[in-house]
């Protein structure tokens, strides 16, 4: 059953992708729109298949920054969320500097991140650790204060301690929130890693969309950010199936 | 009384009469769009227009002109759909976009006259030579320019010895020593590094032999074609208002702040200074500021070509005209009317 919706779905998806596509193809052509202003759908597709090894190449790149980014910004976020949620004054001291942190304009400090950390790719990996960390701090702390009370009290009762109570009920508790933020920071990680590759890099799939844009080049501009949509799109679907195979106990499972 | 009644009553018929003489017939005001190619700053043409916008010199041309400033290289794509009438770009950019892209622009007055970018090393490095550069690394911008091939070629540098690495826009690298070399918008970055306490000295390739040109006007070929009027009005106002402010620095100034709010005012002298010195040379001597000649925009395409700042050739004379500026100066000087 599951596996036919996901069919559907999929074949919806494909369907209105193709659609727009074909609206797109007929305007540019009806229209003679130059391809410097858009591209043809189908000269996208030609320079995709033309560069498929240069595209895949440099969104590895992108993805395993991204990836790392994502993993160090919401391992921090989880463990700062875990703090807050144990401790009403710590709470209050550090939620003002996550919200400094959330509001920082991302694109306005990323040129001093190659100052604080060189060249190379710690620099974006740290940028997209950044942008990961708010949706997954807020979405941790509100999982972990979700628990039932009563369930708390009646753990305690039993003699369990905090960490047991953290382990087997705030954990599954906040679980659904957690994939809620890793959702959200998975494709933000991505944003944040093709920030930092604009701001200076020789790699990478953001790389090629500003050399693109400098060159007005938009076949290749449109298919770096396709394959950036893809990876994003698998990126949220492998986060999908990891939620519902951990939570298939939970209503959520069901309802993704 | 009555005397002055009658005086003034002459007055009037005089100045009446002086008003309904016969006057060419008046243009129609047209409106355009000026987008400077970058932020609000001390940048020559910029200049141009501020001043001319503020003094008036617009309107004397029947000209209502909007300003806007591009931020991220989207002037060049407003410019070909005519969303935008006037902008500005260095010779070699536009030539890359004809190029690569077919994008109809076309230079009409040459303000820079010198390549914009240099390649900077801290005032106390040891780097004194072009070839001092093997074994340092070099900072690149984004790309790996033709200027800088060009330079390496020039001073005879063996490029495998050089260790290039993509820095970014940001100078501080140079300042942080994380890089030996970096290019440098000649008329700004200098000054910022100097701010930050980091004196440089400058590789610059016109200087080297590279022909290289600086900012010039652009427009698109629909204007050159179909409005060629409101072109030589534009730039005739334009160069009037650059005239003013090269005889006027400090007032130009004072008309860059009401637009570059923020920025520091000795910052943009400083970046007014180094245009207006750039912008002069033999050929604006004789000719007037703004001035274009053919063979140096063949030797820059040639230079391209060389290496590969161009995949292919293009025609010069669809990259550039200066039919606009002859018709403007006389013996060297600009002739309003």
């Amino acid at each position: 059953m599951t596996a036919r919706r996901t069919f559907v779905d999929l074949a919806v998806a494909l369907v209105a992708i193709a659609g727009i596509a074909l609206v797109l193809e007929v305007w540019t052509r009806v229209m003679s729109v130059p391809s410097y202003l858009l591209p043809a759908p189908s000269a996208v597709g030609a320079r995709m298949a033309a560069d498929a090894g240069l595209l895949a190449r440099e969104g590895g790149v992108t993805l395993s920054e991204a990836a790392a980014g994502f993993v160090i910004g919401t391992s921090v976020a989880f463990v700062l969320a875990t703090v807050m949620a144990s401790s009403r004054p710590l709470e209050r001291t550090l939620f003002p500097l996550a919200i400094l942190v959330k509001l920082t304009p991302i694109v306005a400090i990323a040129p001093l991140f190659t100052l604080w950390f060189g060249f190379g790719t710690a620099p974006k990996v740290a940028i997209a650790a950044l942008i990961t960390f708010f949706p997954m701090l807020v979405n941790s702390f509100v999982g972990l204060r979700s628990a039932d009370l009563q369930e708390v009290a009646f753990l305690e009762t039993l003699g369990a301690s905090g960490r047991e109570i953290f382990r087997h009920l705030r954990v599954p508790s906040a679980l659904p929130y957690l994939f809620s933020g890793a959702r959200i920071s998975l494709n933000l990680a991505l944003i944040g890693a093709v920030i930092g590759e604009w701001t200076g890099a020789d790699r990478g799939l953001g790389r090629v969309i500003f050399v693109a844009n400098a060159n007005l080049d938009l076949t290749i501009l449109f298919g770096a950010v396709l394959v950036l949509a893809a990876i994003g799109i698998a990126a949220n679907a492998f986060v999908g199936a990891a939620e519902r195979r951990l939570l298939h106990w939970h209503p959520i499972a069901v309802a993704t | 009384m009555k005397g002055l009644a009658f005086v003034a009553a002459v007055l009037l018929v005089a100045c009446n009469t002086r008003a309904v003489a016969p006057s060419p017939t008046p243009v129609p005001t047209e409106k355009i769009t000026f987008m400077a190619g970058f932020k609000p700053q001390a940048d020559l043409p910029f200049v141009a227009v501020y001043v001319a916008q503020e003094k008036g010199y617009f309107h004397d041309q029947s000209l209502e002109v909007e300003i806007q400033h591009a931020t991220s290289g989207e002037h060049i794509q407003l410019l070909s759909t005519n969303r935008v009438q006037f902008s500005t770009g260095s010779a070699g950019d536009v030539m890359k976009r004809v190029a690569s892209a077919g994008v109809p622009l076309v230079s009409i007055a040459q303000i820079g006259q010198r390549d914009e970018q240099s390649f900077a090393v801290r005032a106390d490095s040891p780097i004194r030579t072009l070839k001092d550069w093997e074994g340092r690394l070099v900072g690149i911008k984004s790309t790996v320019s033709a200027d800088y091939l060009a330079l390496l070629q020039v001073g005879g540098v063996d490029r495998s010895k050089v260790r290039e690495v993509t820095v970014g826009f940001d100078p501080r690298v140079l300042a942080d020593g994380r890089v030996d070399v970096y290019p440098v918008f000649t008329a700004n970055e200098p000054d910022t590094l100097a701010r930050l306490g980091i004196p440089v000295r400058l590789f610059d390739p016109t200087s080297l032999g590279v022909p290289g040109l600086g900012l010039s006007f652009i427009t698109n070929q629909q204007m050159v074609d179909a409005k060629p009027d409101v072109v030589t009005r534009f730039l005739r106002a334009s160069l009037r208002g650059l005239a003013d402010a090269i005889a006027d620095r400090d007032s130009a100034i004072d008309v860059v702040m009401k637009y570059a709010t923020g920025e520091d005012r000795a910052h943009q002298r400083y970046m007014l200074d180094t245009e207006i010195e750039a912008a002069q040379n033999d050929l604006t001597r004789a000719n007037g500021i703004g001035a274009m000649d053919r063979s140096r925009y063949v030797g820059l395409r040639d230079f391209l070509l060389q290496y590969g700042g161009i995949a292919k050739t293009v025609d010069v004379d669809a990259v550039f005209t200066d039919r606009f500026i002859k018709d403007l100066y006389k013996e060297g000087r600009l002739v309003w009317r």
